[in-house]
């Protein structure tokens, strides 16, 4: 969904009278009406108002207000432009309270956790922009681009507001960018990163179709655990509705919706520990929040909140009744009608392996790592395993009305401890139901009409 | 920016080799000498190979001993692994390089104040003493999980190797404590078939199939293993643990790649700062093309308690073999490209890797988007100054630049991302360079 699509959708979808999500009494009908992912959607022909020029001085007090040189209006590249910020972000206050780590004192309400993150920012002007620091989001947007195009990539360093005692640059790293060059693989040591206040723009031509992923690279271990990861994926030229060229020794990857999930977990500690300006021994990571597309279940389920919100003045998308979740925008709920073809496209950027189970539904894996399997290679079952790194297009055929959950096959990572349960973690629900708006308006989006 | 250039050549490394040729064994019979798999080489797998024997036969000595390691953050640890006969103390292990068919003979001379042994996964018909090898029980517990031998005595294992392919071989005593101290190595069986006259330079097989051709020059080692520092401690100040000393407390706070934390993982091959970590990591590529049509190399083993995913940055790398056994159903091809590779305990993993210059940038192409001025970005010591291949730039003055001549370097690493630490601190630990140098003619001195 573009920019100025996200923004001309209604918000009103949401149930007014209805109590706050994160109580769980919010309507059924509320979060079933509408859904968006955070996606910045590449329309063949559509001119984005991007920051490209980088080779310009630092942008901080250097330009005046409206005097920007640094627009391009080239309907030939596809740009976004990424923000990159500290924040805070919640998790569900059924998770057991970890004195002092969860709920973090320092959060505002109704914020939990401290988190870095990647804000999109396509669009906004200067002044807006800026005004998204301290307003990082996880995960961060999902960037959807096809084979044949030049995407332009702008990262801005906007600094870390609660830690200005740290001065660390950021990079984008597109992970598994076939022949990649340095220059443009975001890792710090072998190339260039962006410092507080400065830009760059990260130049891909994708050449292979499939799913990927995208995150930090700068002091890797913190950074990512903190939540900077997102989804990157590359449509095959000429076929938006399948996942991977046609090719007869392959499985048909046809699909009518997608919906694109990145999981990744959070040892809540770290969290704390950088927002009270304390180090951790990253090798005593242990992981107590488990997250799909940055959610823990129930909020997993929620409507996608940058869809659905009037954009602010300041550039901010709050929503009446989901504030909580301003800064975790994407849903990972799945819809579809009986009999649809729904390709999942499965993402790991933990520290952690982790099987996810759709129990009574054959997911078939048609692409591996952003390879497409052959038809020896491909697989059916209803659990999918995949280690940290790795990524997985999974297809599945809708059943019958009905809501199907899938969860991680760790009941702990859904769940808690047997002693210690809370309602969170890596859960969300395939829901069938015949009247959906078709097709899909794009990734991660739905709307019941 | 020459006069930031480092002064120290990849290729010093080649004087260590000594280091380990010296051995000479006086009560074992067989002499043994590591080669490389290329001549010369400071980087890449380096074999330790069996010499002065007949053909089809391979013999080697082993020494289970102690001795200690160094990480990169001024650490030292005691461990316990397999020297080469009389030589020096080393981890991991010799890397023991035999042809198929080869029978194997490797005799064990035990000098730790443990019994302790040597299992080979994968191998099957393994003998020890001339009898089958077997686990062994004291009173009804398991002692070892095959045939031992007792403090002070040695042991002499055998087995033909039937089948091409990477192996591990490790300790089948009180496995968490030993293999965890350093007991653990890799065996490399070689293919008999051989690639037809008038292929390209380098050419070889890893297995006895065409799919598995790849350039010989460059083949590395990725050996991965963790070590926890507390039972380290704990055995060099009371000799022996029994499990109840670190059941339930292990924590690893060091990952390797052949024995080495990064950024020692990319010294060279014996290198004389790490007498007793021979094996480097850093694999060096040229770009595809014609002229270098063949594929790299990447033989990984895994040891340790959880899975490694390890992801090669620049580019995927083809997995055509799985703990030693090439990925084909009756002849349907199943490698499969990569861009993150689980390694399992115990298993191993064979990845044929090219790297292309597809956009082929360089100052008469320049990228999009040019490079931001100096202090407009923030520079790594393995970046050249200039977006382009064989090209240098200016680097800002704090940079301690490392670059020698232009060349790209890529990270390869492990992506659960707490393991590509020293102790927590990033940019170490399971991680090594992937080297990408120019095109011959460069300044790299090697074309």
């Amino acid at each position: 969904v573009s920019i100025e699509q996200i923004d001309n959708i209604e918000a009103g979808d949401l149930d007014e009278g209805s109590a706050p999500f994160r109580s769980r009494l919010f309507s059924r009908r509320g979060f079933l009406i509408s859904g968006a992912g955070g996606v910045i959607a590449l329309a063949a022909g559509t001119t984005y108002v991007a920051r490209a020029d980088v080779g310009s001085p630092p942008r901080r007090g250097k330009t005046p207000p409206g005097a920007r040189t640094d627009v391009i209006h080239d309907p030939s590249v596809k740009q976004i432009q990424l923000a990159v910020s500290d924040g805070w972000a919640s998790m569900p206050l059924d998770l057991p309270p970890i004195a002092p780590y969860f709920p973090d004192t320092l959060a505002p309400a109704p914020f939990t956790t401290y988190i870095f993150g990647f804000r999109n920012v396509t669009g906004l002007e200067r002044e807006q922009v800026e005004g998204q620091a301290g307003k990082a989001q996880i995960c961060a947007p999902i960037i959807e681009c096809t084979v044949g195009d030049e995407l332009w990539v702008n990262l801005s360093n906007l600094a870390l507001l609660t830690r200005p005692d740290l001065v660390d640059s950021h990079t984008v790293h597109w992970h598994g960018f076939r022949d990649a060059i340095p220059f443009y693989d975001g890792v710090p040591e072998t190339s260039i990163s962006v410092p507080i206040g400065r830009d760059f723009t990260y130049v891909y031509r994708p050449k292979a179709p499939g799913t990927y992923m995208y995150h930090c690279h700068f002091e890797d271990v913190e950074h990512v655990t903190m939540g900077m990861t997102g989804i990157v994926f590359v449509r095959p030229n000429g076929d938006r509705w399948r996942a991977y060229d046609v090719d007869p020794t392959g499985p048909d990857t046809a699909f009518d919706r997608e919906y694109a999930m990145m999981l990744t977990e959070f040892d809540l500690s770290g969290h704390w520990n950088d927002a009270h300006i304390q180090t951790t021994d990253w090798t005593g990571y242990r992981p107590n929040a488990w997250l799909m597309n940055g959610r823990a279940w129930p909020d997993t389920i929620a409507p996608s909140t940058d869809a659905i919100a009037d954009r602010q003045s300041n550039g901010d998308l709050p929503v009446p009744g989901l504030e909580h979740l301003q800064y975790q925008p994407i849903s990972s709920r799945m819809m579809a009608k009986p009999g649809e073809r729904v390709l999942i496209r499965l993402a790991n950027l933990g520290f952690q392996e982790q099987t996810l189970m759709m129990p009574g539904v054959p997911l078939t894996t048609v692409g591996n790592d952003a390879r497409p399997l052959t038809l020896a290679q491909s697989t059916v079952s209803d659990t999918i395993t995949l280690g940290p790194g790795e990524s997985r297009d999974l297809l599945l055929t809708a059943p019958d009305a009905g809501t199907y959950p899938f969860y991680n096959a760790d009941p702990m990572k859904y769940r808690g401890t047997p002693t210690d349960q809370w309602v969170g973690g890596q859960r969300t629900e395939l829901v069938v139901l015949e009247n959906l708006e078709t097709p899909q308006a794009g990734p991660n989006q739905w709307k019941v009409v | 920016m020459s006069q930031h250039r480092n002064a120290r050549s990849r290729r010093l490394g080649v004087v260590g080799l000594v280091v380990a040729a010296a051995i000479g064994t006086t009560s074992l019979t067989t002499t043994v000498a590591p080669t490389a798999a290329a001549s010369g080489i400071s980087e890449g797998l380096l074999c330790t190979r069996s010499v002065g024997t007949p053909a089809g036969r391979a013999n080697f000595a082993l020494t289970a001993q102690d001795g200690t390691v160094n990480v990169p953050d001024g650490n030292s640890m005691v461990m316990w692994s397999y020297s080469n006969g009389n030589g020096l103390f080393q981890f991991p292990g010799p890397v023991l390089c035999v042809n198929e068919g080869d029978r194997v003979t490797i005799t064990l001379r035990n000098r730790l104040q443990v019994r302790t042994s040597m299992m080979f996964l994968g191998i099957d018909g393994v003998q020890a003493n001339g009898l089958p090898a077997q686990a062994q029980f004291d009173g009804g517990l398991l002692r070892s999980q095959t045939t031992d031998v007792a403090v002070g005595g040695s042991i002499t294992y055998a087995f033909t190797a039937a089948e091409p392919g990477t192996y591990l071989y490790q300790s089948g005593n009180d496995q968490e404590l030993q293999v965890e101290m350093g007991l653990f190595g890799a065996l490399i069986v070689y293919p008999s078939m051989t690639p037809p006259s008038g292929s390209p330079p380098g050419a070889a097989y890893a297995y006895d199939d065409v799919n598995s051709l790849y350039n010989k020059d460059h083949e590395y080692l990725v050996l991965l293993s963790e070590l926890d520092p507390d039972l380290h401690y704990a055995v060099e100040e009371s000799g022996v643990l029994t499990a109840a000393d670190y059941a339930g407390v292990y924590a690893p706070r060091y990952f390797m790649i052949n024995g080495r934390s990064f950024p020692d993982t990319i010294a060279p091959n014996n290198a004389g700062w790490l007498p007793n970590q021979p094996y480097g990591a850093l694999a060096e590529v040229q770009p595809a093309g014609p002229g270098n049509p063949l594929p790299a190399l990447i033989r990984y083993l895994a040891v340790g308690a959880e899975p490694y995913p390890f992801h090669p940055h620049s580019n995927h790398e083809r997995v055509i073999a799985k703990d030693g056994r090439m990925l084909n159903d009756g002849g349907v091809d199943l490698s499969l490209e990569k861009f993150a590779i689980v390694l399992d305990p115990g298993s191993t993993a064979d990845a044929t890797f090219r790297w292309t210059n597809v956009e082929d940038y360089k100052p008469s192409n320049p990228t999009p988007v040019p490079a931001p001025n100096g202090p407009n970005m923030t520079e790594g010591e393995y970046y050249s100054g200039s977006p382009y291949l064989g090209s240098e730039g200016v680097l800002n003055p704090e940079v301690q630049a490392k670059n020698q001549c232009g060349e790209y370097y890529h990270v390869a690493h492990n992506h659960n991302l707490a393991e590509a630490t020293n102790y927590g601190a990033a940019f170490g630990g399971q991680l090594t360079l992937i080297r990408v140098d120019p095109p011959a003619p460069n300044n790299c001195g090697n074309g």
